[in-house]
């Protein structure tokens, strides 16, 4: 059970926020391996007003988001073809399964050599790691349209084009913005891994950058910018799919298949 | 407003290995208005009926010939209540029935049907709600809702009223009844409440393993309260005809 004012999940964090202050102002830590919240507090400043963090960030979140709208305009009209003409996923099966189950990360050498450090090769690890889940995803609410509303629709003779729009999408609705939510979810691992092997700017960048500076504390930035963006991009998901499917009175707790 | 003529329907199923006749020759017609209730005991083949009158599956043999006012037509417009309610989860109340309403009426007409039609089944108040939002029976009811205000050429009605409390079914038969005396309407009503068909029906078809095996005219004069004359006789005879060889047994 969770209702709205519920602060168990901040308990955790918080304690080992205060378990880590106290450490650390006891001298019980190393400070270059861990530096204390405060340190990290006054580097994520710095990096704040000199606008590095924010360069940062808007280099990351801009090749997540180009990247991830070219997956969507990619993986959703193709399951719609495959749902639709059930055919065409037999001849695409192999390939599509090869791909699915090699990681991204594993391409990044072999990008690099074809597209250069540059966005291209950016975005395509992007790509390939949101492909599979929002494809995926779409495909099985695609497949699991209900065939008794499929014969209603044609008891009230409509078109095609007609049971396409008011039947197969919105029983696909839940699969695809379940799988976009998951792909984002990947894409921006896939990215910061990627950034980290190669790249002049993003937060992966700025956390390889800092380690060999040997500056801890901004890797605990980029860390902690990752991890916030994440959860608020997440939740902004969440937001949209209740506000998208306002007849599921679950639909901010979408889950299911994972790509 | 169009009859039916339905001659020699055969379909048949395999259902692992073994052949099913849901349909072993159905030979029935149905006059332009009429109400005809079938009854009969479950997997007899009642809804495999409905769906090939709805055009909904191919009979392997057989032709079904609809008779409109200007005369002989390749279809009709259907009105079909299924067993379950079968709403769109993603549409409101109004919204299912505007989709119904899609090559038929829009505007002002199409709100004034829907309001029509709710108002009939006594669900007015509920145009905006969720499919999930209402009862079991409150679905069925603007699953007929939906139906109805498409103003069918016929009216197919697979058990609709099965899910439904006692009070709110005698309710809807009332209400149900008084529809079709104001304006009467082509109907198949499959049910297996037998007092139902015979509050309701011009005519009472039994149906056995795929085969109408015997047609009752309900001569009764409307309204057909369940204490009416004689409709307690013709409940006890159509019962017994359903049950056949079991009562004879015994
Ligand atoms: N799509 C189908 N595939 C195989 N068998 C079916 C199918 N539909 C119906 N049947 C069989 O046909 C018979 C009649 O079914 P149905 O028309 O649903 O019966 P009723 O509505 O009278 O209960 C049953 O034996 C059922 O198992
Ligand atoms: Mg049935």
């Amino acid at each position: 059970m969770r209702c709205k004012n519920d602060l168990r999940p901040a308990i955790l964090p918080l304690s080992v926020l205060a378990v880590w202050v106290i450490a650390s102002s006891a001298g019980l830590t190393n400070a270059y391996l861990l530096p204390s919240p405060g340190r990290i507090a006054e580097a994520a400043g710095e990096l704040l007003v000199d606008g590095e963090l924010l360069r940062h960030i808007v280099a990351s979140l801009w090749r997540v988001l180009f990247g991830f709208a070219l997956t969507a305009l990619l993986a959703l009209p193709l399951a719609f073809l495959t749902g639709i003409f059930a055919p065409l996923g037999g001849y695409l099966s192999w390939v599509l399964e090869a791909l699915r189950v090699t990681p991204p990360l594993a391409l990044v050498p072999l990008l690099i050599l074809w597209l250069g450090i540059g966005e291209a090769s950016k975005l395509t690890i992007v790509v390939l790691a949101s492909f599979f889940p929002v494809y995926m995803n779409a495909l099985a609410g695609i497949r699991e349209a209900d065939g008794k509303l499929i014969e209603l629709a044609r008891t009230l003779d409509l078109t095609r084009r007609e049971t396409a729009l008011h039947v197969l999408l919105p029983s696909a609705l839940p699969g695809i913005v379940n799988g976009l939510r998951l792909g984002f979810g990947y894409s921006w691992r896939a990215l910061v891994g990627a950034e980290l092997v190669a790249a002049s700017a993003g937060l992966g960048y700025l956390i390889i950058d800092a380690s060999e500076m040997a500056r801890t504390d901004r890797v605990f930035v980029g860390i902690f910018a990752i991890a916030a963006l994440g959860a608020l991009t997440d939740w902004l998901f969440r937001r949209a799919a209740a506000r998208l499917m306002p007849w599921r009175a679950d639909a901010g707790r979408v889950s299911g298949l994972e790509g | 407003m169009y009859g039916l003529t339905i001659t020699g329907l055969r379909r048949r199923f395999d259902i692992s290995g073994r052949s099913i006749d849901a349909l072993d020759g159905i030979d029935l017609t149905i006059a332009s208005g009429e109400l005809l209730a079938v009854v009969g005991h479950s997997g007899c083949g009642k809804t495999t009926l409905l769906h090939h009158v709805a055009g909904l599956q191919r009979p392997d043999a057989g032709t079904i010939a609809f008779e409109g006012p200007d005369g002989p037509a390749a279809s009709a417009r259907f009105g079909m209540v299924f067993q379950e309610p079968r709403l769109m989860p993603w549409k409101t109340v109004r919204g299912n029935l505007e989709l119904a309403l899609k090559h038929i009426a829009s505007g002002a007409e199409a709100e004034s049907r829907i309001a029509d039609a709710l108002e009939t089944v006594g669900l007015a108040a509920f145009a905006d709600a969720w499919p999930h939002q209402l009862s079991g029976g409150m679905a069925q009811r603007v699953s007929l809702a939906r139906a109805l205000c498409r103003e069918p050429d016929i009216l197919l009605l697979d058990e609709p009223f099965g899910a439904l409390d006692a009070l709110t079914r005698s309710r809807i038969h009332g209400e149900f009844a008084a529809i079709r005396l104001r304006r009467p309407l082509t109907t198949i009503l499959v049910t297996h409440d037998i007092a139902e068909a015979v509050r309701l029906a011009d005519r009472v078809a039994i149906m056995q393993a795929g085969r109408l095996t015997a047609v009752f005219d309900i001569d009764l004069p409307h309204p057909r309260p369940l204490a009416a004359p004689g409709l307690a006789e013709e409940v006890a005879t159509i019962t017994a005809a359903v049950l056949g060889d079991t009562i004879s047994q015994a």
